[in-house]
């Protein structure tokens, strides 16, 4: 039987947390714009329009003995940061101590161990203070963290999340997932302690009684209200990331799902991936936004003829826009034919065929992004031994069918499963592609 | 939020919202008093509990790696603690041994032919020991499916010999011995020695009419490289394809209309469909030419504005479709000039009316329908 909760059932995360479509009832074209405007993104591009000076926002809070060190994000228009500090929470500047031209790192010393700090932070500029305002806390503790040969035990601090932990921790951001099953926790509450394993203990996630699923999403186009069947309206798309987010799953990279599938790595036990296929311009400007503002990775697969073929295509300027700002890009052939050998096609000709729209692609790849793509996205999701053979040796490391369904890591590494999601789908229909663990090869 | 996970949060977090919570208090009835979170004695000691109360868990659930990993921080938090201390060793030998017995029956059933015991009893081992690869490789490469076989090279062997060898796979024609050739980057006629290995693509299910081939390698006990399932797929070509083609007989039926809006149809399903949209732009193209020859010029503008503007004529019939436009516009407006120098000022009007309809950006017409509004209207006064 499929089951929907990690292969860990016995002890399941909390209950769904479903919140109601922020979206509803506002015309959606108008929510769109909203969100967009609320993600900091510009409706058609990447940058955020030039706005007012804004608050910094504060990356982390270290805690020592005695010390706090706040450090901020950086804010390319601040000169400096003002911190007005206070024991008492709901700190106001009118009461609080002021210490101004702070910069990136605030080291807050001669502090009491286990009280809690409250600080309100505004950035600076030509001595005018930005209207914006960041608040956040910090308790200083005798010792924030031990260290052991496989583990660290760290104290929480309130800026932290499992995906900071995991940066701070382990160099890599992608494991938060993993920190956060083997603590069994929902979330992360400030103060708390929390264990942070040095190397996984579970690659693959096979238990004796069952093996984890890790399910591959694919979209194609988006669009700022109506959609299709292959058009996402961005209202819908908003609102299956969200269900993402609170629902507990975790979006992995690509090439963590891969690894995972070489048994090679331990990836979150509700791991999700994200992918769109062609290369349509409707995901620059509609479903890019979404995903950058969950902080999700993504992988886009382009047929290489089709940027800047069409007006509703991605120019090749906007895929080396998104792949410099994390949008991992791989391979869907060169000009999307289906791979399957035609009726009157003659063998030497469909090699010749397969070669080029394996071998064109990766390098135009090279030559228009300056990426070299190790993933591949048949067409149609259509293929046979040869077409896999022939990726192969292309140098292709896995490849992805459109088959509907959730990866165990024994699957072939060139025929991964992977759900369409369709405009129209309603929130069951999208929890219906989200399973994460099986039982029934093991029975 | 319920959760089996809160019970075992230990008390720290809660110990620190209450202290919040009480400072947040106190700060309304005195000014800047001290929230002062008094740490338990030892701040880690609520994980080193949970780790345990976890490692318990994993060990009820029968999950020996998950235990010894929680075991495992329990030790090195405490290395005294003797329950650990006792069990590790335990749970990795019973590990150990359940890897051992399950990879040993595996690898046995395997040989035997025995696809899905062998399956079974090699994944229950990768439960217990993952980093086994020669157990990860033998389900992946042989009993999931293989696209590629190895072939080591004997002597006298050629090309065409490999493939008549290889016929299980797929090679039912001599001929297709090129498919090897090229796969190993071999040139024609060169020799081929004696143990060098080969990669033969398997080419069972490629050729369209390949069932009989499929059939053979189907049967014998062990693992064959059958052809890859057809499962249902999302992409429905056949039905995007059917409809494509029945867009394409109302086009030849110059029915229009209907031709454009079923190639649509196609094409939010699959917006990929080459035929589809070429039937919707040809559609398209006889509409729009449709409604020019019944004078209905802007609703000719639009229906060129839909055909893509790479199509073959479409610049030409959009700029068509304005200039008709124009010159209907024109004759309109020329009409009204009539109308006005004869002074038969209600049809210059209703002429400049009709010319502003058809070209609402005419240099002329709203000044002139001004100018033979305020005339008639001053006449009918003095009348």
């Amino acid at each position: 039987m499929y089951r929907t909760e990690p292969i860990r059932s016995a002890r399941p995360r909390s209950a769904a947390r479903h919140s109601p479509g922020v979206l509803r009832g506002v015309a959606a074209a108008l929510a769109a714009a909203a969100f967009l405007a609320a993600a900091g993104c510009a409706p058609t591009g990447i940058e955020g329009p030039a706005g007012p000076l804004r608050a910094p926002a504060v990356s982390r809070v270290a805690a020592s003995n005695g010390a706090l060190d706040l450090i901020f994000r950086a804010n390319s228009k601040a000169d400096s940061f003002t911190v007005y500090w206070s024991t008492s929470p709901g700190v106001k500047k009118e009461s609080a101590t002021k210490l101004e031209g702070v910069g990136m790192v605030f080291h807050h010393t001669g502090l009491t161990n286990g009280t809690i700090y409250y600080y309100l932070v505004t950035a600076v500029q030509g001595g005018q203070e930005s209207r914006d305002f960041a608040t956040i806390s910090g308790m200083p503790v005798k010792e924030s963290e031990r260290d052991y040969p496989n583990y660290k035990a760290v104290i929480a601090q309130p800026a932290d999340t499992f995906e900071s932990l995991a940066e701070i921790h382990l160099k890599d951001r992608t494991k938060g997932g993993v920190i956060q099953d083997f603590n069994n926790l929902d979330d992360l509450t400030p103060y708390e302690a929390v264990a942070i394993p040095k190397k996984d203990y579970a690659p693959g996630g096979m238990t004796p009684s069952a093996y984890q699923l890790v399910p591959v999403l694919t979209y194609h186009q988006f669009s700022a209200d109506k959609g299709n069947k292959m058009t996402v309206p961005f209202p819908q798309f908003e609102k299956e990331m969200k269900y993402l987010q609170d629902n507990g799953y975790h979006v992995i990279p690509l090439a963590d799902f891969v690894a995972f599938m070489e048994m090679k790595r331990q990836v979150p036990e509700k791991s999700v991936v994200i992918t769109i296929d062609d290369g349509w311009k409707s995901f620059y400007d509609y479903g890019y936004p979404v995903l950058k503002k969950f902080g999700y990775p993504s992988t886009l697969f382009v047929y290489t003829d089709f940027p800047e073929s069409d007006a509703m295509a991605l120019s090749w300027q906007q895929v080396k826009e998104l792949s410099g700002n994390g949008v991992d890009i791989q391979c869907h052939t060169k000009t999307h034919r289906n791979l399957k050998m035609q009726k009157g096609e003659e063998m030497a000709e469909y090699l010749k065929a397969l070669e080029q729209e394996f071998g064109v692609c990766k390098q135009v790849m090279k030559e228009k992004v300056g990426v070299t793509p190790r993933f591949l996205a048949y067409p149609y999701g259509a293929n046979n031994h040869l077409v896999m053979a022939m990726a192969r040796k292309a140098g292709f490391q896995a490849a992805f069918t459109v088959q509907r369904g959730s990866n165990p890591f024994f699957y072939s590494d060139l025929l991964i499963r992977r759900s369409m999601i369709y405009g129209g789908h309603t929130e069951k229909d999208f929890e219906n592609n989200l399973r994460v663990s099986d039982d029934r090869l093991l029975k | 939020m319920t959760s089996t996970r809160s019970t075992i949060r230990p008390a720290l977090a809660m110990a620190a919202a209450l202290l919040i919570l009480a400072a947040g208090i106190a700060g309304a009835a005195t000014a800047n008093p001290p929230a002062t979170a008094k740490p338990p004695q030892d701040p880690f000691g609520d994980l080193f509990s949970r780790q345990r109360e976890l490692a318990k868990a994993s060990e009820d659930e029968a999950d020996p790696l998950r235990a010894i990993a929680h075991w495992q921080y329990v030790l090195e938090a405490n290395p005294n603690d003797a329950t650990a201390k006792a069990k590790l060793p335990v749970l990795r030998k019973l590990a150990a041994d359940k890897a051992a017995q399950y990879f040993k029956e595996g690898f046995a059933q395997y040989e035997k032919g025995n696809i899905g015991p062998a399956f079974k009893a090699l994944l229950k081992g990768l439960a217990y020991d993952p980093s086994n690869q020669d157990a990860v490789q033998l389900i992946k490469q042989k009993l999931i499916g293989q696209s590629l076989m190895d072939y080591k090279v004997e002597p006298g062997d050629t090309l065409a010999s490999i493939a008549e060898k290889s016929k299980k796979e797929g090679y039912d024609d001599p001929k297709l011995a090129l498919v090897i050739a090229r796969y190993n980057d071999l040139n024609d006629g060169q020799a081929l020695k004696p143990g060098q290995v080969l990669h033969v693509p398997v080419l069972v299910g490629v050729l369209p009419k390949a069932a009989p081939a499929v059939a053979s390698a189907r049967r014998g006990g062990r693992a064959q490289p059958a052809e890859p399932a057809e499962e249902p797929n999302d992409y429905d070509d056949a039905a995007s394809n059917a409809q494509a083609g029945q867009a394409k007989d109302l086009l030849k039926a110059n029915k229009f209309d209907e031709a454009a809006k079923l190639a649509g149809k196609v094409l939010d399903e699959d917006p990929l469909n080459k035929d589809a949209k070429e039937v919707r732009n040809a559609a398209n193209m006889g509409l729009g030419q449709q409604l020019l020859d019944a004078k209905k010029f802007e609703a000719a503008l639009n229906v060129f504005g839909r055909v893509d503007a790479t199509y073959p004529q479409q610049k030409e019939a959009v700029t068509a479709a304005r200039s008709q436009i124009q010159d209907s516009a024109e004759l309109s407006y020329q009409e009204g000039v009539r109308y006005f120098l004869n002074d038969d000022l209600d049809n210059a009007v209703k002429s400049f009316e009709a010319t502003l309809k058809i070209n609402p950006n005419h240099p002329q017409a709203s000044k002139d329908l001004a100018v033979a509004r305020d005339t008639r209207d001053k006449l009918k006064r003095l009348k």
